[in-house]
C-alpha cells in the first residue's frame, strides 16, 4: 500500500482554511491590477488570473509576481501564461463540474467524463476562443480555439485524474463532498498536477504557433 | 509534413498520459483490503460461511475492525479499507452504511479520532440490516463490478445466462456464477453498480 497519509493535511482546516482565505483576498487583488498597474495584461488573462490564484493562493500570486508583469516577453513567461489560461479556463469548469458530480452521485468515471466535456466546453467556447478571436475570424478561431484546448486539456485531465483516482483514495477516501475541507484540498492538487503535466504540451503549442504565449 | 508530425507527436503525448493515469486508477481499484492469500480473488482459507450474505457481513466486520485500528497509525491504510467498507455496504444494505458515511466524512474533514468514533457502533448496526433482493431481471447487472467479501474489484459482469452471472475476472479468466453464490447491490442509473461474491 503506498503511504500517502502525509498529504492528509490537504483535508484539515488548518490549511485549508487560511489557503483559500489567502487565495481570495489575492484573487481580488489581482483582479484589481488587472484594471489598474497590470491593464496591458491580454483580456482573458485577466479572466484566468484570479481563478488560478483563487486556487493556488500564495504559489498562484507569486506566479502571478514572476511571469505576468511587464514585460513578458520570456518564453517561460508565455509559456507558463499559456498554461495558466489553459488551466484557469479548464478549472473553472472541471471543479463546478466535479461539485455537481459529488452531490448527484456519479461514479468516478462519470464523473471524471462529466468534467472532462465541462471543463473542455469552459476551455474551448470561453477562453481558447476569446484569446484567438483576436487573431482570426470567428471560424477560424473556433478551430484554433478546439486545436489548442484538445491538446492541453488531454495532460490537464490526465493529472487532474491521477488526483482524483489515486491519490486522494489512497488519503481521505474516493469522492469527497463539496462540504469536506478535502475536496477543496485535493481539487487544488488536482489543478496543480494539471498545470505541471500541461506545461511540456503548451511548451510545445506555443513552439509551433498552435498557441500565442500570454 | 510538419504540422502531421506535430500533430501525431501531441496525440501520442496527450493519450499516453491518459492510458498512464487510466492504468493507475486500475492498479488502485485492485488493490487488495486484506493482505491474506487468495483474499484479493474472492477465495478464502476461512471456513465456508453459511451463505453468500453472511460472508459479506464477515468481510464488513474484517473490513471495518482494519479501518479502525488503521485510522490511528496508518492513514492511507484506513482511507482505503473505508472505501471498501462503503462498497460492500452499500452493495449488502447493510445498516453500518450510514456509520460509515461519517466516518469517511469526518476523515475527509481531517478528523481520524471523529471517525474512528463514528465507526465504533458499526459492528453493532450490521446485524440490524435486511437483505436486498437482486434489482429486477439479471441482465440488469450487466456491466455492474464484482467485488469480493473484503470490498476489492475482482471483476466486471458481462452478460447473464439463466440464474447465473457471467463474468471476467481481472487476469482475463471469464466464469459463470450461480446467482445463488452472489450478493446484488442496487442497480444504479447514475453511480456505480456492483455484485459481491464473497465465496
Amino acid at each position: 500500500m503506498p503511504q500517502l497519509g502525509f498529504l492528509s493535511f490537504l483535508s484539515e482546516p488548518w490549511f485549508v482554511l487560511p489557503w483559500y482565505g489567502l487565495g481570495a483576498l489575492a484573487a481580488a487583488w489581482v483582479l484589481y491590477d488587472g484594471q489598474h498597474a497590470n491593464s496591458g495584461l491580454p483580456a482573458v488573462m485577466k479572466g484566468a488570473w484570479p481563478i488560478i490564484v483563487f486556487f493556488f493562493s500564495v504559489l498562484g500570486l507569486a506566479l502571478y509576481f514572476a511571469t505576468s508583469r511587464p514585460p513578458r516577453k520570456a518564453l517561460f513567461a508565455r509559456v507558463t501564461g499559456a498554461a495558466i489560461h489553459c488551466v484557469g479556463g479548464d478549472g473553472l469548469g472541471i471543479v463546478s463540474a466535479m461539485v455537481i458530480a459529488r452531490l448527484a452521485g456519479f461514479s468516478f468515471w462519470e464523473e471524471y467524463w462529466f468534467e472532462y466535456a465541462v471543463g473542455f466546453a469552459f476551455g474551448w467556447f470561453i477562453f481558447q476562443y476569446l484569446s484567438m478571436r483576436k487573431m482570426a475570424p470567428p471560424l477560424k478561431a473556433l478551430w484554433m480555439g478546439g486545436r489548442a484546448e484538445f491538446f492541453s486539456m488531454m495532460t490537464v485531465m490526465a493529472g487532474m485524474g491521477v488526483v482524483m483516482g489515486v491519490v486522494t483514495p489512497l488519503v481521505v477516501g474516493q469522492q469527497p463532498k463539496p462540504d469536506t475541507f478535502a475536496f477543496w484540498g485535493f481539487a487544488m492538487l488536482g489543478l496543480a498536477a494539471g498545470f505541471v503535466l500541461t506545461y511540456p504540451m503548451n511548451y510545445w503549442l506555443v513552439k509551433v504557433g498552435w498557441k500565442h504565449g500570454m | 509534413m510538419r504540422t502531421a508530425l506535430h500533430t501525431a507527436g501531441m496525440l501520442i503525448f496527450g493519450l499516453g498520459m491518459l492510458a498512464a493515469f487510466a492504468a493507475l486508477v486500475h492498479w488502485r481499484s485492485t488493490l487488495p483490503v486484506v493482505e491474506a492469500p487468495g483474499a484479493a480473488a474472492g477465495a478464502s482459507a476461512a471456513p465456508a460461511p453459511r451463505s453468500p450474505r453472511q460472508a459479506l457481513a464477515d468481510g464488513l466486520a474484517t473490513t471495518l475492525a482494519i479501518a479502525h485500528e488503521s485510522l490511528a497509525s496508518d492513514p492511507s491504510r484506513a482511507a482505503h479499507t473505508l472505501d471498501a467498507a462503503r462498497r460492500i455496504a452499500e452493495t449488502g444494505g447493510f445498516a453500518a452504511l450510514e456509520s460509515i458515511r461519517q466516518a469517511r466524512h469526518a476523515l475527509q474533514n481531517g478528523s481520524p479520532q471523529a471517525a474512528r468514533e463514528a465507526l465504533a457502533g458499526s459492528a453493532r448496526l450490521r446485524a440490524a440490516s435486511s437483505a436486498p433482493p437482486p434489482s429486477g431481471p439479471l441482465q440488469r447487472y450487466q456491466g455492474a463490478v464484482l467485488i469480493n467479501r473484503y470490498g476489492a474489484r475482482i471483476g466486471e459482469v458481462t452478460g447473464a445466462r439463466g440464474q447465473e452471472l457471467l463474468v471476467r475476472l481481472e487476469g482475463g479468466e471469464a466464469r459463470a456464477v450461480p446467482a445463488t453464490e452472489l450478493v446484488f447491490g442496487p442497480v444504479k442509473g447514475l453511480g456505480t453498480t456492483r455484485v459481491a461474491w464473497p465465496a
